[in-house]
């Protein structure tokens, strides 16, 4: 009953997801690829999670989300069906090679244990799942909303903290209809293997199939990753939503599609819905996104930045009319404050120590410096997804040392496992950016088309999209 | 034991995490795993989760005590 309840939840996020992407005009019902698929899961996960907390900070229950964003769905489904274009995010037809077919079956592999480690989860979760992320969510399920009385929502640790994870959480426990926390690393590790398989459909189109899996097969078999799959802690969340975020970012950047840049901002959304930490990365992601022109224009950069402000100003304003108390741990005004930063150099040392320790731990493979040593190296090129992530990679540390020097434990020196756990999501990002900023310095397609119609990429994408679905219909 | 409608309270002697580092761990557990009853709540109508205090100086007369685990007590409000 219980993992029947998860295949229903799991229906769900793709029947919201793919509603967002039908009305995007991104994906077409008739015509869905496989590789299509997981990504909806995933843009449905951040489309309900989103949802969810907005009816929660007025005051709903997760069950009048759940009800809210299905009958969205349908109606946007409904609505859209038969309308889509061209897009970066869809898939062309394309034949599996036998070496395609070794390297997804290795990564099947992979995925099976990861799904294996959840179901078979022990129990044996970081104490801040116990602390806070377990019983937010009960409470939630049980108290149906954010109570802030004794056992409530803001009762625990990390009562600022936003709703997103525990509102997801409490939607399992619904779907399931039993608050069973070892539902949780089930649900977080299918999430992942669909996170790594929307990685693979958008991977695919940029930079070959076979070089793809073999970016997702690096990704999966990080020892950071491993380690994170499952624990069900807000950095396996949040490590998803900014990965998928500047995946997407820099897939569309040759061929500037701004329905991709909403579906980024939706992930941003959900980022600064997950953690307080989200909030920092979504800023530094859009303030990069800004200063390397990733995307054209000022639009689609204000519709990046609209989703990820709104939810920060909202939760915001919910934590005001609550009464709800700063969190304990640091005070970011300090930063205002230069005599006090002065006096607390040595929490920055600590914190820069440990951020450095992360960067060139085997456990993360050094994959950040090397993507930031890639896009630097490749900013000659005028690549600017590679710009993108010589720049956003310092920026979300740069975030994450101020968060640490501000601490108000003044004796405060991070351990190993805390700056792990923060440190995943920019690790995975830039596991998930360094191919991309590989393929920015080829055309999308076959360089003699470039040369040969000497166009902007978009109109040349366009112009071999159209010869290819020619080529299909002969 | 505690009734899920219940509030109680989580009773456990000052420095016990120095003799029993394990309490650093079972506290937020506990209160996790006791969900809905409502953790923090003090008076005469609630319970009280007692580790290691000798269950005879807390509970209220008529109060029933009822031993979880060795060295843990359930004890319910006072009696009608």
């Amino acid at each position: 009953m219980s993992y029947l309840g998860l295949v229903v939840l799991f229906g769900l996020y793709c029947v919201i997801g793919l509603a967002v992407l039908c009305l995007l005009k991104l994906v077409s019902l008739r015509r869905l690829s496989v590789w299509e698929v997981p990504l909806a899961v995933l843009v449905g996960w951040a489309a309900l999670g989103v949802t969810l907390s907005i009816v929660l900070m007025v005051g709903g229950d997760v069950v009048d989300g759940l009800i809210l964003a299905f009958v969205l769905s349908v109606v946007a489904l409904v609505g859209s069906t038969r309308r889509h274009s061209r897009s970066a995010v869809r898939q062309a037809r394309q034949r599996v090679g036998r070496l395609e077919v070794a390297g997804l079956a290795v990564l099947g592999v992979l995925c099976l244990m990861f799904v294996g480690k959840g179901v078979f989860w022990n129990g044996s979760f970081h104490i801040d799942v116990w602390s806070f992320w377990i019983p937010k969510a009960k409470s939630i399920y049980f108290y149906r909303g954010l109570d802030t009385g004794p056992g409530g929502f803001t009762s625990w640790v990390s009562p600022d903290y936003p709703p997103m994870k525990p509102a997801v959480d409490a939607t399992v426990f619904t779907a399931a209809r039993h608050a069973d926390p070892l539902l949780l690393p089930v649900h977080y590790t299918l999430l992942d293997v669909f996170f790594l398989w929307a990685l693979l459909g958008l991977f695919r189109r940029r930079i070959g199939n076979v070089t793809a899996v073999a970016a997702c097969l690096a990704i999966a078999a990080l020892p950071g990753v491993i380690n994170l799959v499952g624990s069900s802690l807000g950095d396996e969340s949040l490590a998803l939503a900014i990965a998928m975020a500047v995946t997407l970012l820099a897939v569309q950047a040759g061929e500037r599609d701004e329905r991709v840049v909403i579906l980024a901002g939706l992930f941003l959304t959900a980022a600064t819905l997950l953690k307080n930490e989200g909030a920092m990365l979504s800023l530094a992601t859009v303030v990069a996104v800004g200063a390397t022109g990733l995307v054209r224009g000022i639009r689609p950069l204000t519709v990046l930045a609209a989703g990820p402000a709104a939810a920060a100003v909202s939760w915001k304003v919910w934590l005001s009319t609550h009464h709800v108390p700063a969190n304990p741990a640091y005070r970011l005004t300090n930063l205002l404050h230069p005599v006090w930063l002065i006096h607390h150099t040595h929490v920055l040392k600590n914190g820069v120590v440990a951020l450095a320790h992360q960067s060139a731990s085997f456990r993360w493979a050094l994959i950040v410096p090397a993507c930031f040593l890639l896009g630097l190296w490749l900013w000659r090129e005028s690549s600017r997804v590679a710009a993108f992530a010589a720049l956003v990679l310092p920026l979300w540390l740069l975030g994450y040392t101020a968060i640490y020097w501000v601490s108000l434990n003044t004796s405060w020196n991070p351990p190993a496992e805390n700056s792990q756990r923060i440190y995943a999501p920019v690790a995975i990002a830039a596991a998930a950016l360094t191919p991309l900023v590989f393929a920015s310095l080829r055309p999308t397609r076959t360089p003699l088309t470039h040369a040969r119609i000497g166009r902007e990429p978009s109109a040349e994408l366009a112009d071999v999209d159209r010869a290819a679905a020619t080529t299909q219909r002969v | 034991v505690i009734p899920r409608r219940a509030g109680y309270g989580l009773v456990y002697p000052a420095g016990a995490s120095k003799v029993e580092p394990g309490v650093h761990f079972a506290v937020p557990f506990a209160r996790s795993w006791l969900l809905p009853r409502r953790p923090g709540v003090k008076g005469p109508a609630t319970w009280v989760l007692d580790w290691g205090t000798p269950p005879s100086a807390l509970a209220a007369k008529g109060g029933r005590v009822v031993e979880l685990a060795p060295g843990i007590w359930a004890i319910g409000p006072a009696g009608r």
